[in-house]
């Protein structure tokens, strides 16, 4: 860990020129208070599935921040063949504090694993979350995050599909306000063929937040037969907020089928227009038409009362933002 | 023609591969090879240009030394030699500009006829060649050697000529727009065009003018080991239209050859230009991918006044090397972009091409479509930005981009860069990438249709949506080339 602390002192966070696209100025947000603070040891947890463990319950992780710490982080999941498990990871903390986080998901052959990732940090907190994925055949992931806290959030994920008929499921929710940055970046590998990979992103972004989204999918020769898809759907609230959107294709292979859509707008009118004709006035068709947009993407979550429990948490935050 | 012949003249034509690759024997004037400020001097001094050309040279030029190559664009290829070139090339015989088409050289004339642009007027009008009127500014290496139906056009106040005399005859329309929509600090290649461009064409066209005709330009390198640097300003002054068409080809040589131009488009209050390229540049050998031209482009137009538009409709079947990106500054409010791209590579070719859509006016509109087709080991990129800054109110934008994959060591990839600043915008992006199915393929061979030909009768279809938007007789055109672009790709 001091090899790594002395390497970003040697090459200092990203610059504009290394991300010119999507900067994301970690410095000023950490300031200089939190740049300097040595981390705490490195925390770290892990958790192990052995051979055909199947757990019925879903098992919570909660990662705590407090005021003017600094974080080095590290989870891993690591599901052995056959393993099946439920992982709820929840973030929560008060004040300024920066969370760098590596996380590993390892699935053997024919593991299957939820994951369900609800970050509520602190609106002064950092949060960088590095995510490593990998799956090893018939394998599935149904992964699903969302973000409601954080001052600046970035959330790196990069899932590599080593065996066939792996299939990666990667979902979530950005729901930003006040100065938000909040960015996810994908990398879906297409390594072996026959590999479904699905990413399904969907934002609200009100008054000046700032969200990106950076989608990648990479089919390497040979991976024949892959299906990718990708969708990225924001809604602006507030004409101050602003959307990045880079959903790419890089494809090696010619018998794939792959294929991605984004769309970056207000409201449409003519939905609000007929649930206004049907009398609901302005607020409760607006507030009736987002969740619906929300849902969609929550409603990819197998587990229904975790399901419910982050339709509440969009519901509290939609009363709050459009009211 | 009988029946029979036609069809055999059209395998032939199908089989002969890249049909423009040959090499026109003529005796050129050159400027010593490399570059330096004495070459700057020199290639203003042939054009005997005034001096504040040479000056925006000479400040381009020295800007230049201190640039970067840009290194975003997914190509590779070996760092490129700017001292092993020559910058300037022209055919002896065109030292005392001939006054009349009579007075150019039969050679230069049959070069061209041989590529099928006729620059004789009196073929053209009489019917002979059996096409419609188009007038032609040819460009020859580092000049234009005709440029026809000039006088014709004067009629209606629009010029049309080659840039150097445009330079000599126009400077006050040639000062104040060259260099207001790519300024010379923009890209190390455009920035090398801005210090050495030889020649290319001016179009003005006056308030209110309708151009009746289709203008065009024919590049054609001949000379080995010799850039062309040519831009092209075309400026469509109120109420105007304009459809301008460009060609290129070049011969076939071993050595990498540059081609780096400017494309400024203007196109003021309910302007509209039309602007489409069917780019042949020879792409390099098929086998090992020596040769070609590296075909590096800055293309840009800007929607100045109220309710103008601007639309780019390419096709792209050659170089070795593609880098180019025409773009809409949509500055005028209700103005207006449009996009249509073909892209195909074979062989070793790579492409990376798109386009950048910057929407700043209220209620403007942009449209993308995009298809691209690889085969062979080659590796075709869509990148495109759309931007729409806070002032772009209700701006729209559509984009489309597909992909088609034909053989297995070959890439296609998209890069779309969305971003938006305003929440009354609406922007819709959408990719596809597949094959070409086996049963699309299997019905077409069972109707009695060769594999070679099914497949570029689907790839026809693919890109019809892109080439219905060229000039009808370029269409055409346009299909054949997409048929020779793939052959060999398969089987």
């Amino acid at each position: 860990m001091t090899t790594c602390l002395r390497i970003l002192d040697r090459d200092a966070l990203p610059t504009p020129k290394d991300e010119q696209w999507k900067y994301t100025h970690l410095g000023r947000a950490l300031g200089a208070r939190l740049l300097n603070v040595q981390p705490l040891a490195q925390q770290q947890i892990l958790v192990h599935k052995t051979v055909g463990e199947i757990c019925k319950e879903p098992e919570k992780i909660v990662w705590k921040g407090e005021a003017g710490n600094h974080y080095q982080s590290r989870f891993e999941i690591v599901l052995e063949d056959g393993a099946q498990a439920t992982i709820v990871e929840f973030h929560e903390g008060e004040g300024a504090y920066w969370k760098n986080m590596s996380t590993e998901i390892v699935l053997g052959a024919n593991a299957r694993l939820n994951h369900i990732r609800i970050q509520k940090d602190s609106v002064d907190a950092v949060q960088t979350n590095m995510v490593h994925i990998s799956m090893e055949r018939d394998s599935h992931l149904n992964s699903f995050s969302i973000n409601l806290g954080g001052k600046l959030t970035r959330h790196d994920i990069h899932a590599v599909l080593n065996g066939s008929g792996a299939q990666c499921q990667l979902n979530g929710v950005n729901l930003l306000k006040g100065q938000q940055h909040g960015d996810t970046t994908i990398i879906v590998e297409h390594v072996a063929p026959h590999c479904v990979s699905n990413q399904f992103y969907r934002s609200l972004l009100d008054d000046k937040a700032h969200g990106v989204f950076q989608g990648k999918v990479h089919v390497h020769r040979g991976a024949q037969k892959t299906d990718g898809y990708q969708l990225a759907n924001t809604i602006l609230l507030s004409p101050m907020a602003k959307m990045a959107t880079k959903p790419e294709l890089e494809i090696y292979a010619d018998d794939v089928k792959c294929s991605h859509g984004t769309t970056t707008g207000a409201l449409d009118e003519e939905p609000l227009f007929y649930l206004r004709s049907r009398g609901l006035n302005e607020s409760q068709a607006r507030m009736l038409l987002i969740q619906a947009f929300i849902d969609e993407v929550i409603g990819k979550i197998t587990d229904s009362s975790i399901q419910t429990r982050i339709k509440d948490m969009v519901a509290e935050w939609l009363k709050k933002q459009l009211n | 023609m009988a029946a029979t012949e036609k069809t055999i003249a059209q395998v032939e034509k199908l089989s002969g591969g890249y049909d423009a690759g040959f090499y026109t024997e003529i005796e050129s004037e050159k400027a010593p090879k490399g570059l330096n400020e004495d070459i700057i001097r020199f290639i203003s001094a042939k054009k005997k240009e005034p001096e504040w050309m040479l000056e925006r040279r000479l400040k381009a030029y020295y800007h230049w030394l201190k640039m970067p190559e840009p290194d975003w664009a997914k190509v590779k290829f070996t760092p490129i030699d700017y001292q092993d070139a020559y910058y300037y090339a022209a055919p002896k015989s065109m030292e005392n500009a001939p006054d009349t088409i009579d007075d150019v050289d039969p050679k230069l004339l049959d070069t061209y006829e041989k590529l099928g642009i006729p620059l004789r007027e009196q073929e053209m009008l009489s019917g002979v060649k059996n096409r419609s009127a188009v007038a032609v500014d040819a460009v020859f290496d580092s000049i234009s050697v005709a440029t026809t139906f000039k006088k014709e056009l004067k009629k209606y106040g629009i010029i049309f000529s080659s840039l150097s005399e445009a330079i000599q005859n126009h400077p006050e329309l040639v000062k104040k727009y060259m260099g207001s929509v790519v300024p010379y600090s923009d890209n190390k290649h455009a920035c090398l065009n801005s210090a050495v461009f030889t020649d290319g064409s001016f179009v003005y066209v006056p308030e209110g003018v309708r151009c009746p005709m289709e203008l065009s330009t024919y590049f054609r390198i001949n000379e080995m080991n010799t850039g062309q640097f040519e831009r092209t300003l075309i400026i469509a002054d109120k109420g105007s239209y304009v459809s301008y068409l460009e060609g290129c080809t070049a011969p076939m040589h071993d050595e990498r050859q540059l081609h780096a131009a400017i494309v400024e488009v203007i196109a003021h209050e309910d302007a509209e230009v039309k602007y489409s390229t069917v780019q042949n540049w020879y792409p390099g050998d098929f086998n090992t991918g020596a040769g070609g031209i590296y075909n590096f482009v800055t293309k840009r137009g800007l929607c100045e006044g109220r309710n103008s538009k601007i639309s780019w409709t390419q096709v792209e079947t050659g170089s070795a090397i593609t880098w180019k990106y025409p773009s809409c500054i949509l500055k005028g409010d209700n103005s207006q972009g449009e996009f249509y791209s073909v892209a195909i590579t074979n062989g070793y070719q790579q492409a990376d091409t798109g386009t950048k859509m910057i929407h700043i006016g209220k209620n403007t509109k942009s449209r993308i479509i995009s298809k691209g087709i690889s085969a062979g080991h080659s590796d075709n990129t869509y990148r495109g930005v759309v931007k729409v800054m806070p002032g772009a109110e209700n701006a729209r934008n559509f984009t489309v981009c597909d992909s088609l994959l034909i053989g297995n060591d070959c890439g296609a990839h998209t890069v779309p860069y969305v971003e938006s600043r305003n929440n009354t915008a609406t922007l819709g992006h959408e990719a596809t990438t597949s094959k070409i199915s086996e049963d699309q393929l299997f019905y077409c061979m069972q109707r009695g249709i060769s594999k070679e030909e099914a497949i570029a009768l689907i790839v026809n279809g693919f890109a019809k949506e892109v080439l219905q938007h060229l000039p009808m007789e370029f269409a055409v055109e346009a299909q054949k080339l997409v048929a020779i672009s793939l052959e060999g790709s398969i089987g």
